[in-house]
């Protein structure tokens, strides 16, 4: 639990995904989220494509963060997609 | 009496507002010398125009290229079952006259294009985006960082919302989404909950009405992230990106980028279907989900996109020389099945605009059954 951080998934990535929320532990310090994005892109084509996409963006602790944001545990990472209906 | 900015009907219509701790008389004559416009008539515009025109939002420009269908008339309360086939602009502009006759109202009953760009000026006090596509909502930012101009973006699919408040010398909506979404929803994830784009349309509102009347802000910069299922809200904080061109004054590769139409090709249209589907050589293919072909259909025989995207070459259950007409709800999912029929070796095509074309057509000709 010690070194976890929470990641929430918006809109279609949870549904393509497979999941909501999750914690996931760092396993190195400092990670950077392009470090966690390669980690998690690891779990399979989905979850590459999906976080991947230059649609996606990422939000540490409610703020829009950058690929180089450090990572530090108790964050909370959010990755959501843009919405086009109306 | 000496000349007031308010009639003796309008001080009684907007007393609820007039007595309300923070707003009072001053935030209504802001509400009434407000000019807003609303670009889209559609699930977001009906509440949105509704509840600012209740409000009391003195003048509104309303864009809507598009008629009632009735397919609309699940969510867009704006609308009643006599305004199918009538413009939603026009439509609109009627509805809101009738609930509040004290404000003014330009209606367009065109999409929202660049020509319409002068349209949006400093007499501008905010533009409600309220459409369904990110190319017109690149073109309302781009108008809007140009023009200095204050925009709320609202957007829905599904179970999710998002809403922003984009204000000059804040991150613009380009900052946030660079790029738009690679892939258009399938007809299978373009269904949305009726009162989803009513609550987003609400916040939109909300946030309009706050704006107008210089009450605290709370989406201004920030983007709102709703889930309807779990009634979960998160709000982001959003950044200017350096690179944008809200900073830079060069649009990137996405000024127009074409991204929602280009599928349909190989594909048929509801006559063709009604005039192919008889022939002996021809099997009609309903590629939706169990519970859509329980719920309704036009016959033919059953295979789920599913099934179909698991077939091989080297399948006989299949003939070589017998035409497949595939079909789904709006049109995607058939032209997927009808793909990979393609890639295996048959002859597959998909029914352009799916049952909906087809009901559609349907009922404009009385035909309804199958």
């Amino acid at each position: 639990m010690n070194n976890d951080i929470q990641i929430f998934y918006f809109a279609n990535l949870a549904d393509k995904l497979n999941c909501e929320n999750e914690f996931f532990p760092l396993d190195s310090t400092p990670t950077t989220l392009a470090q966690l994005k390669e980690q998690l892109s690891e779990r399979g084509t989905v979850w590459h494509e999906l976080l991947g996409e230059a649609s996606t963006r990422c939000a540490v602790n409610q703020a829009i963060a950058t690929e180089d944001a450090i990572l530090k545990r108790g964050d909370e990472v959010a990755f959501f997609p843009p919405v086009t209906g109306g | 009496m000496t000349e007031t900015i308010f009639t003796q009907q309008e001080w009684l219509r907007y007393s609820r507002h007039i007595q309300l701790p923070n707003f009072g008389a001053a935030g209504q004559t802001k509400l009434k010398q407000s000019h807003v416009v609303i670009v889209g008539m559609g699930g977001l515009g009906a509440p949105v125009a509704l509840y600012l025109a209740a409000a009391g939002v003195g003048k509104f420009t309303i864009f809507d290229g598009d008629t009632v269908d009735e397919t609309n008339l699940q969510r867009q309360v704006i609308f009643n079952q006599n305004d199918v086939g009538h413009a939603k602009a026009l439509q609109a502009k009627h509805h809101m006259l009738a609930l509040n006759p004290h404000i003014h109202i330009d209606a367009i009953p065109d999409f929202f294009q660049p020509k319409h760009e002068a349209l949006i000026d400093q007499n501008t006090s905010l533009v409600l985006d309220c459409t369904d596509n990110f190319n017109t909502r690149y073109l309302i930012n781009d108008v809007c960082v140009r023009q200095k101009v204050a925009w709320l973006y609202a957007s829905i699919h599904q179970y999710s919302g998002q809403c922003a408040l984009f204000t000059p010398g804040h991150a613009c909506f380009r900052c946030l989404f660079p790029a738009p979404p690679e892939s258009a929803p399938d007809c299978n994830t373009a269904g949305v909950i009726g009162v989803l784009p009513g609550l987003l349309g609400l916040f939109e509102a909300n946030e309009a009405i706050k704006y107008l009347s210089d009450l605290p802000l709370e989406l201004e910069n920030r983007l709102l992230l709703f889930d309807a299922l779990k009634l979960s809200v998160q709000k982001i904080q959003l950044a200017i990106d350096p690179q944008c061109f809200c900073q830079t004054g060069e649009k990137g590769k996405f000024s127009s980028p074409q991204m929602c139409a280009e599928v349909q090709q190989q594909s048929i249209s509801v006559l063709d279907f009604n005039l192919h589907r008889e022939r002996a050589n021809t099997t009609v293919i309903d590629v939706r989900t169990e519970a859509e072909r329980l719920g309704f259909n036009i016959g033919g025989q059953h295979i789920p996109l599913q099934e179909i995207l698991t077939l091989t070459d080297s399948n006989n259950h299949w003939e070589k020389n017998r035409q497949y007409i595939c079909y789904c709800q709006s049109g995607s999912r058939s032209e997927q099945a009808a793909q990979h029929l393609q890639a295996c070796g048959l002859q597959a095509v998909s029914l352009d605009g799916g049952l909906l074309a087809w009901l559609k057509h349907a009922s404009k000709t009385q035909m309804l059954h199958p």
